[in-house]
């Protein structure tokens, strides 16, 4: 119901006295920036003196970011916790985003854009680019900086001695690390201090990794563009309330205050806490947040069922009608289920798999049975860019800024949603601070932002609080049970499984298909239900339902293992038909500390265990792909709208057309985060390597015939073919450098064509293919436990991925550490918090949804075997989710190794591990 | 907006809500958890000295960060438990901003009163949605109307070593007195809006006195604790002071009294008289006297390497 705003008030409040209440125009005049109480200061930014007045309330990195225009330093947390905003200030290192800007008064201000000289890196920077520390980049600057003081103060003390890791976990436990670049970070800063980067290095293996040390790097929360509101949403305080009327006037009347544009219509349900009521703009954050204090709405109440327990309850408010649509679907695309109070299923993807035989099996007395029960928590993305729009409506069209996993597919949305062809949306996306499946979604703040600009004319943006990013940005805990049946002699007899998703107003959550895929023994009953509560509706993350789907799944073996005397691999080994784990599983065997474990549970405070998880993970190809190649004097270019997350394809991109065209990186430029290139993938589904790799080879397979025909008439070349390097012809080879500058400009573009062997389902479902092949990986990891203090530490873990051929093993690598990180954190400390008695979230800030630190990071292995994938386009598939699905499976099996208690309930907290582990 | 004052002398340095470093100042305003003005003491002369007296105590000033107070040699070489609880609290940037005063001061961290999504006692309204819930977090002794637990890790080292607290308008507290019996349901010490904390002072350290901080939690660094100890060894001078798990910092006479006696680590058992628990905090109780234990184990063989 957009309108403008003081039609809004009329079409809410009904009567002339709301008209009464609107502000007059006079009121709704630009305010400059509080003059009254600004003090001046005086102090030194990156060497420059300057003087400003300043309001006392203002942040160090409000200042540093908007006023001197160093958008380097980054919010992540806004409370002191990320360390993205790091700056030195008389060469110490402080948190700005809580640090007061009137304490600068006199002092020395560094910030990360302050530290090359002359064109020169500092050692630091050079470090963290060469040893790939970082992914999004989006913490990089608060890294660098604090590594640069320290490694000032480290060389004074200690000339080029190398920090050990504990000295480093010190340094930078102020620092969190979604994508978990932690181990190349020890590396890059032990390697720093002790001189290896004191003189320039050659080219960084990610190809814009100088941009990401430097802070010149822009994020969507880094543009601005002039006459920007700020946007800002209106929520729920309630889990379950009906909306009887909002109240804007006292609003609007304020100073700054623009417009709103609402997102519930009058009558509707809130069902949750955190629920989008309405979105406002202002013209400055203090502006907004003074606006969205004064909006008044008025609800009437209804008793929530803000917890899964609570939903599941006989009697139950209903938090949908049986008739109602439940949010959007959630981890897998699974249909919303039969109704039956708050649940919904259930779900069965065990057609046809002698359901039946199953049953009879887990009930069978001749069969060696199991039966476990699994929980495992709400986990939040996390990523440190938060959601972020700017939505700005021009003529010509709509150019939207956005922090996105999904270039194309947002265009897409904004285009149909907003009524427009796909031309008029101008998506921009350079670089996104981390997504990890939180970012694919059309979201109420991207068509809130763009609706609100429309209505009030002006740009809008909005950047979500870290409060509201941990409200939205989730994905769903599990409760299941797994009944699984051999026969005496060992061999596979029936599974049965049971699971109930808790994403809150949302359906579509799934663990049981890991069982389908693992260990393809044929009877099964896999059945699932959605449990519907007052919680905010959950999304996919990051290998959508694996770790809780291998968590219960491995642990299940795990326990049949125990029950048949078998070893856990053996067991495996015998069930497992995928011959990529095989491989994997022979390498398992011939490790030192696996062969040499503990073979049972320690008596000691401290206990050692090792645990084993295997993997799987899909393949999905998004099949409309495509790349356009481009060759001019300069070199060649490639253009896709596809984006780069930290996942690294903007140098999967770099390397490919280089080694297809047999030049260096240098000659390679690729251009991405622009919906108006041709289609591209998504970061999601581990598709975009798959995707992109095969569409590139077509690209400059065709751009190369025009060269080679261009080249062959305008120097008379005999038998001229494509080469590396240039084109070969009967006399040499005539180079690039030579050719290039002399032939006309050719584009093509090249297609992601299908692979040789036929995909899962003959057609593509929104441009993405399922394919035959699937992922496979071996997980191991060591862990010491602390049974007096309930305290799990992380000493090794060792990752086997078979996925086939590795595009960039290096960057490939850095992701593998960061999936193995993520498990980390759902395995020992993620755990989103809602009241159980109000829904509202208590894990509100980072220091209460606790994400892996540096300090909990294990020595980290990556094996890569990279055989058997010659028939898929890329000659190798994805690997983002499959090296993260099996870590908290495996943390979890080395615990039960080291303790003897089985933890069946994630994350192993300390009260967790006490009341399991006797001392 | 808050307005902000920047007094230049200590007694103009009343009447508000008191900023030094601002690490917890930054985070409620911007929160919505500060209502009134502000008085920065940024341009308020003194209070910035760590000075030794000829007596061999130590007089810290309010302004002096908690990274500097870590770290001086002198506190270190005569409180060294002191030294490593305050070196190793929160994470290093803060730790540079930090000051004495702000970390005795600073209000509760109470997952509850930090997030936007409730009202309770401490921040303006009524009530503690935290008794109503999960009890993870609780004080598991002497809860009053808030149940959080005192956040100050600051505050547990300096009970630990005797230290005096130095207040303007009030005089020389001890940090009990301090902080009261934390059953105020507003607020976390009794220092009025008159007064002004401006230095601790260290006694001189007891000759041949070990001491030591342990902090249980379930990552490596930078997060709050389920329970931390700071506790002084010596004849005549045991002293076991806990954070996390009652309203105000608390010494365990009990279980100074078993060192005294001379019972080693088993004094710990001591600890748990008394302790109010339910199913959600009774892992703490467990805790409590293991975490003392743990510290025992190590003070009392410190050639066995800390755990």
């Amino acid at each position: 119901m957009p309108t403008s705003r003081r039609g809004f008030l009329q079409a809410v409040l009904g009567t002339s006295a709301a008209v009464a209440l609107a502000p007059d125009a006079a009121a709704a005049t630009p305010v400059a920036t509080p003059g009254n109480g600004d003090a001046p200061i005086s102090f030194w930014v990156n060497g420059e003196a300057r003087t400003l007045a300043v309001a006392g309330t203002l942040t160090t990195l409000e200042l540093v970011r908007e006023r001197l225009g160093l958008t380097g330093a980054k919010e992540g947390c806004g409370h002191g916790a990320c360390g993205a905003c790091t700056v030195l200030v008389d060469g110490a290192a402080i948190v700005s985003c809580i640090h007061p800007a009137t304490s600068l008064h006199a002092r020395k201000l560094d910030t990360i854009e302050g530290f090359a000289k002359g064109g020169q890196l500092h050692p630091m920077q050079r470090a963290f680019a060469a040893e790939d520390a970082l992914q999004c980049g989006y913490c990089t600057p608060g890294f660098v900086t604090e590594a640069i003081a320290f490694y000032a103060a480290w060389r004074l003390d200690n000339g080029t001695k190398t920090p050990d890791r504990a000295t480093i976990a010190g340094t930078l436990a102020g620092h969190l690390c979604r994508c978990g670049a932690y181990d190349n970070i020890y590396r890059a800063v032990a390697a720093a201090c002790a001189g290896k980067y004191d003189s320039e290095v050659g080219a960084p293996p990610r190809v814009e990794a100088k941009d990401k040390v430097t802070g010149a790097a822009r994020y969507t929360v880094d543009v601005s563009v002039d006459g920007q509101l700020s946007g800002g949403f209106v929520r729920s305080p309630h889990a379950h309330a009906r909306m009887v009327r909002i109240d804007v006037g006292a609003a609007l009347a304020l100073p700054g205050v623009r417009g709103l544009y609402p997102l519930i219509e009058q009558g509707h349900k809130a069902r949750y806490v955190g629920q989008e009521v309405a979105i406002l703009a202002a013209d400055s954050r203090e502006a907004l947040r003074a606006g969205l204090r004064a909006v008044k709405v008025e609800w009437a109440l209804l008793t929530p069922v803000p917890s899964f327990d609570a939903a599941r309850v006989a009697g139950a408010p209903l938090v949908f009608e049986p008739k109602e649509k439940p949010l959007s679907g959630a981890e897998l695309p699974v249909p919303a289920g039969k109704a039956a109070g708050n649940l919904r299923g259930p779900n069965s993807i065990s057609v046809l798999m002698d359901e039946a035989g199953a049953d009879r099996a887990v009930a069978d007395p001749k069969n060696v049975v199991v039966h476990e029960s699994f929980r495992t928590e709400t986990q939040c993305h996390t990523s440190l860019e938060p959601h972020a729009v700017l939505a700005v409506w021009r003529d010509e069209g709509l150019d939207v800024w956005l922090s996105t996993q999904a270039v194309d597919a947002m265009a897409d949305e904004i285009a149909e949603a907003f009524d427009l062809t796909r031309e008029r949306v101008r998506l921009h996306s350079e670089h996104t601070g981390g997504g990890f499946g939180g970012k694919a979604n059309f979201d109420v703040q991207i068509r809130g932002c763009i609706a609100l600009a429309r209505q009030l004319g002006r740009p809008v943006r909005v950047a979500l609080e870290r409060h509201e990013e941990l409200t939205i940005a989730l994905r769903a805990g599990h409760s299941a049970e797994f009944h699984l049946a051999a026969t005496r002699g060992g061999e596979p007899a029936g599974l049965v499984i049971n699971g109930w998703g808790d994403g809150g107003a949302s359906v579509g959550n799934s663990l049981g298909i890991f069982a389908r895929l693992m260990y393809p023994y044929s009877k099964k009953r896999v059945q699932e239900w959605d449990v519907l509560s007052h919680g905010p509706p959950t999304r996919a993350m990051r290998g959508p339902g694996g770790p809780a789907g291998h968590f219960a799944l491995e642990g299940t073996m795990d326990s049949l293992a125990r029950a048949l005397s078998k070893e856990p691999l053996a067991l495996r080994r015998s069930w497992d038909k995928n011959p990529e784990r095989q491989r994997l599983y022979d390498r398992v065997e011939a490790l030192d500390w696996w062969k040499d474990r503990p073979r049972s549970a320690g008596t000691g405070r401290f206990r050692r265990g090792v645990g084993l998880a295997s993997g799987v993970w899909m393949y999905f190809v998004q099949s409309n792909t495509q790349v356009l190649a481009e060759s001019s004097p300069e070199g060649f270019t490639l253009r896709c709208a596809t984006q780069d997350i930290g996942n690294g394809s903007r140098t999967v991109m770099t390397e490919r057309a280089a080694q297809k065209l047999g030049v260096p990186r240098e000659y390679v430029r690729v251009e991405i985060g622009e919906s108006k290139y041709p289609t591209g993938p998504m970061a999601a589904g581990s598709r975009s390597v798959g995707s992109l790799i095969p569409a590139i080879d077509d690209a400059i397979e065709q751009l190369g015939k025009d060269l080679v025909r261009a080249a062959a008439r305008a120097f008379g070349l005999k038998k001229a073919v494509l080469a590396a390097g240039g084109v070969a012809h009967e006399g040499g080879i005539k180079r690039w450098d030579e050719l290039l500058p002399t032939l006309p400009r050719f584009q093509r573009i090249g297609r992601r064509l299908p692979d040789d062997i036929p995909y899962f389902l003959p057609f593509a479902i929104g441009g993405l293919s399922v394919g035959k092949r699937l992922g496979a990986s071996v997980q191991l990891t060591e862990v010491e436990v602390d049974t007096r203090l309930g305290r799990t530490r992380l000493l090794r873990s060792w990752s086997g991925l078979a996925v086939g051929k590795i595009a960039t093993p290096m960057l490939a690598r850095s992701q593998v550490c960061g999936g193995v990180i993520m498990g980390i954190g759902a395995a020992l400390y993620e755990e989103r918090l809602l009241d159980p008695n109000t829904g509202g979230l208590v894990s509100a800030n980072l220091e209460d949804y606790r994400i892996p630190g540096i300090g909990d990071m294990p020595e980290m292995e990556v094996v890569f075997d990279e055989g058997g994938f010659d028939n898929v386009g890329a000659g190798g598939i994805g690997l983002a989710e499959l090296c993260t699905v099996p870590v908290a499976a495996s943390i979890a099996s080395a615990v039960h190794a080291a303790t003897g208690w089985a933890p069946r309930h994630l994350p192993i907290r300390p009260d967790r591990m006490l009341a399991g582990v006797p001392a | 907006m808050s307005e902000v004052r920047y007094p230049t002398t200590q007694s103009q340095a009343v009447w508000g809500q008191r900023r030094a470093g601002g690490t917890d100042v930054m985070d409620r305003l911007r929160h919505g958890r500060i209502a009134g003005a502000l008085v920065d003491l940024r341009d308020v002369a003194g209070m910035e000295g760590l000075v030794v007296l000829p007596d061999g105590s130590v007089e810290v000033g309010t302004k002096v960060t908690l990274a500097r107070f870590a770290t001086d040699a002198k506190v270190r070489a005569g409180w060294p438990g002191l030294a490593d609880a305050v070196g190793g609290l929160a994470t290093p940037q803060i730790r540079q901003v930090a000051t004495i005063g702000g970390s005795l001061l600073q209000r509760t961290r109470c997952a509850w009163f930090r997030s936007p999504d409730f009202s309770c006692h401490k921040s303006g309204g009524s009530g503690c949605p935290a008794l109503a819930a999960d009890h993870h977090w609780n004080s598991i002794f002497g809860a009053g109307p808030c149940v959080a637990p005192h956040p100050s890790t600051l505050a547990v080292a300096l009970l630990a070593f005797d230290a005096l607290i130095l207040a303007d308008g009030r005089g020389t507290l001890t940090v009990p007195e301090l902080y009261g019996d934390g059953q105020a349901a507003d607020r976390e010490h009794t220092l009025t809006d008159e007064q002004l904390l401006v230095g601790v002072r260290l006694p001189p350290p007891l000759p041949g006195a070990v001491s030591g901080w342990l902090r249980t939690a379930a990552r490596a660094r930078a997060e709050w604790p389920l329970v931390e100890a700071v506790i002084r060894l010596v004849p005549g001078g045991m002293r076991v002071a806990v954070g996390g798990v009652a309203p105000v910092p608390m010494r365990f006479l009990a279980v100074e009294a078993a060192l005294e006696a001379g019972e080693g680590v088993g004094a710990a058992a001591q600890a748990v008289a008394g302790a109010a628990s339910n199913p959600g905090s009774s892992y703490k109780v467990m805790l409590l006297q293991r975490t003392i234990e743990t510290l025992l184990e190590r003070l009392l063989t410190p050639q066995k390497a800390a755990p």
